[in-house]
């Protein structure tokens, strides 16, 4: 195989190029995503009422929303990256590449997950300044977490992929998806251990401890390291297999670049 | 392998399950081979099963059975090696990527191919020169007219370096002057560059003007496969044209009827008879109705038959054997 860095910088400039020429739209889509934290914190403040002491709640809400948004980011690229390149026509050029798709699409998907750290970042500030509420932002410990939990949700892209390959047009039923990452990310693991397993679930409680209570990555066990490394990696392999299995089903059935 | 033979496809098949226990042969037990520094056109009705052979050899449709050998790599046991040797431009302007400008998109797929854009930067160069695109290198590929953005799509399918250059339909959709364009250019590659084009069309003329060798297929089937000019002068030496003066009896015309491959053309001031000489005998019968009624014979020419009429040929005739 070729070098892989030759792939990656080639992808890398093609996002940075999209990037650049298409900054009207990022900033749209930054701003919508800013309007509806607006509108849920509106609410938010309608339903505890302003005098109210709401404790942690307001930070678990600007945390659960920003975690959100960098999830569903993460998830819908590799996803988007599969339906919009087969309705381009482009995908067959992709699988025509020197190298093997399913590791052209996670290096696009690391590189895109880089963007989405920037545009995290923006949102966040924005939620911060309108709420006042100021979180711990230890970038040094939210990173490597904010990989790993998006290894788990790269796999369930991956999956969700390799569906629309078969199915093609799910576009409305895959939407159902980012209502169940609002779940995964606000599972209640320490009180039902077994939902760590989850994909999301144990990195977003670990991220939360780090912004909220001003927790460090040093203070995580290395088991809890262990086991967050291992959900991600547990699911981006099973993404990889179900992916796989769909494509080749996708490959016999003669329908890769069919939309 | 031949020394020269770059693809080598043995009794390749594929079958799709239509309902259970039921299948459709699209491709059935084809064998062929490209060699290097050829055109080789495919050519077929609809549903003939090129585009699929095309898939197949991308390894983009996975075969039923048989073998494709790439620059004698094994395409099943080793797809991304295999590919490195093979470009494909598909059917339709979406081989590029739309957002990117005329260079970026050769960049970018010099890049998909393992090559770093910056040490071919000259090739890139030499490839928008060639392919006419100088003027537009900075302009994105969606702001393109249809003739240019097809003339990238081959380039990128060029600056990567790979020796076999597969086209599905390469002029489809393109106006006369486009597609004149895009055939000079494909002779101009396999001149100057003694690459192998493998081309699928519909399109008679991108056969008689660039393909050196053509395989004809009908219901998945090889039917014919031949030197583009041998298959031409198969059939034109065996077709003549018997002008007669004025219009033949109603009793000719019932005897002309029982002669196989035979057409009437009637005109105003003469009748053409064009007769195919599967058999010399069908020349002593034709002239032997004429002479019966005293018809004047005003002339007997060797018709000329363009590669249009020889397609339809072999295919009526696949399609009568089978």
């Amino acid at each position: 195989m070729p070098s892989v860095w030759i792939l990656t910088k080639g992808l890398m400039k093609k996002e940075i190029i999209e990037f650049k020429r298409y900054l009207f739209n990022t900033i749209g889509g930054i701003l919508t995503v800013y309007v509806i934290f607006l509108l849920l914190f509106s609410g938010y403040k309608g339903v505890s009422g302003m005098n109210i002491d709401t404790g942690d709640t307001l930070e678990n809400l600007v945390v659960g929303f920003v975690l959100w948004n960098f999830l569903m980011f993460s998830y819908q690229d590799v996803k988007n990256t599969i339906t919009e390149e087969n309705k381009r026509g482009t995908l067959e050029q992709l699988y025509m590449s020197a190298y093997p798709f399913t590791l052209l699409i996670i290096i696009k998907s690391v590189i895109s997950m880089f963007f989405n750290f920037i545009f995290t970042g923006i949102i966040l500030i924005l939620t911060m300044a309108t709420t006042k509420v100021f979180l711990n932002i230890d970038i040094i410990s939210l990173i490597p977490l904010l990989i790993l939990t998006g290894l788990s949700i790269l796999g369930i892209g991956l999956m969700l992929g390799g569906l629309s390959l078969i199915f093609k047009k799910v576009g409305s039923y895959m939407q159902i998806v980012q209502f169940l990452i609002v779940g995964l990310v606000a599972v209640p693991v320490n009180r039902f251990p077994i939902l760590r397993l989850l994909p999301g679930s144990l990195g977003a409680s670990m991220i939360r401890r780090i912004t909220i209570y001003g927790e460090n990555i040093l203070d995580f066990s290395s088991f809890e390291m262990l086991k967050l490394t291992g959900v991600g990696i547990l699911y981006l392999t099973l993404g990889c297999i179900i992916y796989k299995i769909c494509e080749s089903k996708v490959m016999e059935k003669g329908i890769l670049g069919h939309f | 392998m031949n020394r020269d033979c770059v693809l080598k496809v043995i009794g390749l098949t594929k079958k799709y399950s239509v309902k259970k226990q039921q299948a459709v042969n699209a491709v059935n037990n084809i064998s062929f081979e490209a060699y290097k520094g050829e055109v080789l056109g495919f050519l077929g009705p609809n549903g003939a099963g090129k585009t699929t052979t095309i898939k197949m050899i991308c390894s983009l449709i996975k075969a039923t059975n048989g073998k494709i050998f790439i620059e004698g790599v094994d395409s099943n046991k080793s797809r991304s090696k295999s590919l490195r040797n093979i470009s494909a431009v598909f059917e339709g302007n979406r081989n590029i990527f739309w957002r990117l400008t005329v260079r970026e998109n050769l960049e970018f797929f010099a890049s998909l191919k393992g090559h770093n854009p910056k040490k071919i930067r000259d090739k890139i160069q030499y490839y928008i020169e060639f392919f006419d695109l100088k003027e537009k290198e900075n302009e994105a590929a969606r702001n393109l007219s249809r003739g240019m953005q097809q003339k990238l799509s081959i380039a990128t399918a060029m600056v990567n370096g790979c020796n076999i250059i597969l086209l599905d339909e390469p002029t489809l959709g393109l106006d006369v002057k486009a597609s004149y364009n895009i055939r000079k250019l494909l002779k101009e590659i396999v001149k100057e560059e003694n690459k192998t084009i493998i081309l699928t069309t519909h399109d008679m003329n991108v056969v008689q003007d660039t393909c050196d060798r053509v395989i004809i297929m009908n219901k998945g089937k090889i039917v014919a496969e031949d030197k583009t000019k041998n298959l031409l002068r198969l059939f034109s030496m065996k077709k003549y044209n018997f002008v007669v003066e004025g219009k033949i009896s109603p009793e000719q015309k019932k005897e002309f009827k029982m002669i196989p491959y035979l057409d009437i053309e009637e005109k105003e001031l003469e009748t053409e008879i064009i007769i195919t000489l599967e058999n010399p005998q069908i020349f002593y019968d034709v002239t032997r109705i004429l002479s019966k009624e005293d018809s004047i014979i005003k002339n007997i020419e060797n018709k000329e038959l363009n590669f249009e009429k020889v397609f339809v040929k072999i295919i009526g005739g696949s399609e009568e054997s089978a």
